[in-house]
């Protein structure tokens, strides 16, 4: 299996349930668009550093190949996608259980 | 650079800020909903680190080994579902911040800036830090005494040596010598107590503060875990905070009344306790509610260092008798004298004694592997992976040879090189029964310390090539590389990788710690000589010394007087004392010289290979392929 098919098999399909479990908010979807940004501008460069120091590797069959910084693309498509996945299920638990 | 630790250490060099500055900024709202967000948190873990265990096994992407501590939970490495715990945390703690109604960008600013203000009392704090980083110093250095584990400092100065710059550090490894290590330790004990210092003061400092010590004494705490006990290591992260962190929380209490909120509102902040604190107008700052006396007894805080650093000393010393097995395997036969005369007073010995044997070290701490459960692997490009036990080893068959071994950093004429006779078995021996692939070209060695050199595949074929587990007979002490270590003979010593753990046969050239580092990529040993002695005589000088030509033996050596001014005296052919122990053995010379004319000159001395090569005469330094230039002593008057 393919990084990109790790990605719509384990991430795509909890994130649609959660989507439709609970319809997100506008103010939700701005949440997540920031948490989303700021994990990609913040761990992007971490992940580029933690690669070059041999911690994680990629082997090259796995990946589409583009990088950025030395990162697969598919990796920035991890970002934003768990994100999406846990804040979703963030929500969820928020409204489940009101302050 | 952080070896095993480097997963850690970037984890928490990445996560503890930001969710630092979360709790910072909203504490109060996370607090008041953490159940939900816990939730959320844990179940988005346990199917990530599912996902996870998938990807890793299928080989989506992957982890290295050497680069993590190899503790595994729930069947991931420890770290990775650390690495999904904390990108959890941090999600949907932002995600609660941003959709909570009434947080504004303003809000959060002024709540940081009452932390940051909360700082200034560090200063007045220091000694509090100080004095209890010196007891949990004494303590953990009685704990690794105790535990039998090495100093509880190790690993800190390990990292103060591996970030000091290279040229710095090979000329304090060669000049300081056996004095670098004990040196490296006092080091790191004043950087922990400055650490330490640190703090324990910041803790006082309220949320901000505390955070900030809670993550300097995790890092601590990660780096130092990895050079000792881990109960030593604990003690000295988390002993600075222990008075401070006990004295807050009381004071924490006091002002507070308990955390419950006014009206059943959210509990107030700890900077909404500070601000409380200060409208009540009380302005005494934490570091002034220790009692004047008890704060002049603070004062000889720096008094308790000496017990501190005799516990280090001790520990020191009981983990070096711990690991020195000394064992003799057979009696190894002095070399018969073969050309009489030899050796001249003040000469090298053929056999340099083992209590006189160089040693450099890159290590603040030398690995002592248990040779009960030291394993030896072959793996990479092979047919066959093997492991031995030291057991396996002894039982290949023997190859006993006497090889030369120099450190690059020696000078010309230095002390960094010694003669020994070299027991183990052939490395091509273990590669013919692990079946080498094709594609291997080069065999890279990694020491139980990470230390990883690399040489050709035509090397490892070598006859002469061995995995060397005695020395003069005896089992090789802890600081020649016990239980087994590389000997390519004629090569500098860095390449003779010592507490050899893997054996890699790999395609490529993968350029060790030391060539990657601009030293000398295969590292081949010069041809040199070295005058030892120099003797008046009533019709002449008598001069003796050593000469090596890595592994291609020496065919002539030549001695001449040099007057300290005008032109040199002819080249003079010393006599040598053949046969030579082998090709990559030295060889003592001796060379009769007539009496210089003026009253002061030297004698120098040149040496060729095998095929006839000499020495390079111009001086070079040591950095990058090994000092040249002759060597030179002065006549006696």
């Amino acid at each position: 299996m393919t990084y990109a098919a790790f990605l719509a098999v384990f991430l795509l399909p909890p994130i649609a349930l959660l989507a439709i479990a609970r319809r997100p908010s506008r103010r939700l979807l701005w949440a997540l668009a920031v948490t989303a940004l700021l994990a990609v501008a913040y761990t992007g460069p971490w992940d580029a550093a933690i690669i070059a120091a041999g911690v994680w590797s990629y082997p090259p069959g796995r990946v589409l190949g583009p990088t950025i910084g030395g990162v697969p693309l598919e990796e920035y498509a991890f970002f934003v996608l768990q994100t999406a996945m846990t804040g979703l299920l963030c929500a969820l638990c928020l409204a489940r259980r009101p302050t | 650079m952080f070896g095993s630790a480097t997963y850690l250490i970037y984890l928490a060099a990445w996560a503890a800020p930001v969710v630092a500055l979360q709790w910072l900024a909203g504490g109060p709202e996370l607090r008041a909903r953490w159940r939900p967000l816990a939730a959320a948190a844990c179940l988005a873990t346990l199917y990530l680190a599912a996902a996870d265990r998938f990807a890793l096994d299928s080989g989506i992407w992957t982890i290295s080994p050497t680069r993590s501590i190899g503790v595994d939970v729930l069947g991931l490495p420890l770290e990775e579902l650390m690495f999904f715990g904390l990108t959890n945390l941090m999600v949907v703690q932002s995600v609660a911040l941003l959709t909570t109604p009434g947080m504004s960008a303003g809000r959060v600013l002024r709540r940081l800036r009452e932390h940051v203000a909360g700082l200034t009392v560090v200063s007045r704090a220091w000694h509090v830090g100080l004095a209890a980083a010196s007891v949990t110093s004494i303590i953990a250095s009685t704990a690794s005494l105790v535990l039998g584990a090495a100093p509880a400092l190790s690993a800190p100065a390990a990292l103060v040596m591996e970030a000091t710059p290279v040229p710095t550090a090979t000329w304090l490894l060669t000049t300081l010598g056996e004095w670098s290590r004990p040196l490296a330790l006092l080091g790191a004990f004043a950087i922990y107590l400055a650490v330490g210092a640190l703090i324990g003061a910041l803790a006082t400092a309220g949320p901000l503060g505390l955070a900030l010590a809670l993550y300097a004494a995790g890092v601590w705490l990660v780096v130092s875990a990895f050079g000792t006990h881990p109960l030593a290591a604990t003690i000295l992260a988390v002993g600075p905070l222990a008075p401070v962190a006990a004295r807050a929380a009381l004071a924490h209490r006091r002002w507070t009344g308990g955390s419950a909120g006014r009206d059943g509102s959210a509990p107030i902040s700890d900077a909404e306790a500070v601000e409380r604190r200060s409208a009540l107008g009380s302005t005494v700052p934490p570091g002034r509610a220790i009692g004047r006396s008890r704060r002049r007894l603070l004062r000889l805080a720096p008094l308790l260092t000496a017990p501190a650093l005799l516990g280090l000393w001790l520990a020191d010393r009981r983990v070096r008798d711990l690991a020195d097995p000394a064992e003799r395997l057979f009696i190894a036969p002095a070399p018969a004298p073969r050309v009489a005369g030899f050796p001249v007073d003040g000469q090298s010995p053929e056999v340099t004694p083992l209590a006189s044997f160089y040693v450099v070290s890159k290590n603040v701490e030398d690995p002592a592997p248990d040779p009960a459960t030291w394993r030896l692997r072959v793996r990479g490009e092979v047919a066959r992976p093997l492991t031995l036990d030291l057991a396996d080893l002894r039982a290949l068959p023997r190859v006993d040879l006497y090889a030369t071994l120099q450190c690059v950093s020696n000078p010309i004429g230095g002390p960094l090189m010694g003669n020994g006779l070299w027991s183990g078995a052939r490395l091509a021996d273990l590669l013919a029964q692990a079946e080498p692939r094709d594609a291997a070209r080069w065999f890279v060695c990694r020491g139980v310390d990470g230390h990883e050199e690399d040489l050709p595949m035509a090397v490892a074929l070598a006859p002469d090539t061995l995995i060397a587990y005695a020395l003069d007979g005896r089992a090789l002490e802890r600081r020649h590389g016990f239980p087994a270590r590389l000997l390519v003979p004629g090569r500098y010593g860095f390449k003779n990788v010592k507490w050899l753990a893997e054996v890699e046969l790999v395609a490529r050239e993968t350029p060790g710690h030391w060539p990657s580092r601009g030293w000398t990529r295969e590292a081949p040993m010069r041809t040199s000589a070295r005058v030892d002695a120099v003797h008046r005589e009533a019709n002449g000088l008598l001069a003796a010394g050593i000469a090596i030509a890595g592994a291609r033996s020496i065919s002539r050596v030549e001695a001449r007087v040099a007057p300290a001014s005008g032109a040199p005296g002819a080249w003079v052919a010393a006599e040598l004392n053949r046969p030579p122990l082998g090709p990559a053995a030295w060889v003592q010379w001796r060379a009769r010289l007539p009496l210089p004319e003026a009253a002061s000159g030297r004698v120098e001395a040149r040496a060729f290979d095998g095929l006839g090569e000499p020495q390079i005469l111009e001086p070079r330094a040591q950095f990058p392929d090994g000092a040249t230039g002759l060597h030179a002593r002065p006549v006696p008057d």
